[in-house]
């Protein structure tokens, strides 16, 4: 007779997929990510440079000589500020006693002169000074102020502490 | 009489194997990113403290400089007064709304003259590329 039970199929046992290789497979995709990418962070000192046609020497006149902090990077590594015959062996310090005892710290300015045997090296860790050093008087303008530290801040609070203290430094070329 | 009954070894389940390295190449590919220069010249990066660490990788020139003050950008080793040439072609090549915030990314040899450097960067601010930044390692503090 006719068998109409379409419902109970005979079960069947489905054959397991070999997945050994899988392993196998994936390790070759790890170890070809691994040769051709790097890991390396790009970290360093973000600057702005000035442009080259709005290059404006200011007159520094007499009232803003105190406002002005002479700083030149010799061919021996070191700093020489305000024409000092002896070079300042903490920059940064000065920078920051510098700063905070100018009058007008709006209108501040480092002024930057590099002679041309000096090593990148020693101008990257003048430059990483001075922003240690703006970090310093920020961090303390924001503690006196708002008595929190400065990355705690709203970003107006930030704003105001920047306005206080604004980077501003020249370098002669 | 000594003769020992033959065991049967389990087989070790590697079934998961293949998830785990799986998880292990998605680890790399998140936090790797592609290696596009190719760099030809030697150089070691000066040492800095609380560096910034750059963030927007898509409009990005590489320079490289080192200590003979030879001058890599990209792939490519070039002459210092052929930058802004260089530089700009770069920049044709690249999304025009990604164009203002095109950055480039100095790295000099820690004993390169400032001449040389101040040579590069007179070019770079010939063409308009005034977003710099000064790569350098962390330096550990004791």
């Amino acid at each position: 007779m006719w068998d109409f039970n379409f419902h109970k199929k005979r079960s069947r046992k489905v054959p397991m997929l070999n997945t050994t290789s899988t392993a196998d497979i994936s390790f070759i995709l790890l170890v070809f990510f691994l040769m051709v990418t790097s890991m390396d962070p790009d970290k360093g000192l973000p600057r702005q440079l000035p442009k080259l046609d709005e290059e404006k020497i200011e007159k520094i006149t007499e009232i803003d000589k105190s406002n002005v902090l002479d700083i030149v990077l010799k061919a021996d590594g070191k700093a020489y500020f305000a024409a000092e015959e002896t070079p300042e062996n903490n920059p940064q310090q000065r920078i920051v006693h510098f700063l905070e005892s100018c009058p007008q710290p709006k209108k501040h300015v480092l002024t930057l002169s590099i002679e041309d045997d000096a090593d990148y090296n020693d101008y990257f860790a003048l430059q990483n000074k001075m922003i240690l050093a703006y970090r310093e008087v920020r961090e303390r303008f924001a503690q006196k102020k708002y008595h929190a530290d400065y990355l705690n801040l709203n970003s107006d609070q930030q704003a105001i502490v920047k306005q206080q203290y604004p980077q501003r430094i020249a370098e002669k070329y | 009489m000594f003769k020992r009954k033959k065991r049967d070894m389990p087989e070790l389940n590697t079934a998961a194997l293949p998830d785990l390295i799986f998880t292990i190449l998605f680890f790399f590919i998140l936090v790797t990113h592609l290696r596009s220069v190719d760099v030809k010249l030697k150089y070691q990066l000066p040492e800095g403290q609380k560096l910034t660490k750059m963030v927007d990788r898509s409009s990005i020139i590489h320079v490289y400089v080192d200590a003979l003050g030879q001058v890599q950008i990209e792939n490519a080793l070039v002459e210092i007064d052929q930058i802004p040439m260089v530089v700009n072609g770069y920049k044709k090549r690249m999304p025009q709304e990604s164009d203002s915030e095109l950055q480039i990314s100095f790295k000099a040899d820690r004993t390169t003259k400032m001449a040389v450097i101040t040579k590069v960067k007179t070019e770079l601010r010939k063409c308009g590329s005034l977003k710099i930044n000064y790569s350098a390692t962390e330096k550990k503090e004791n």
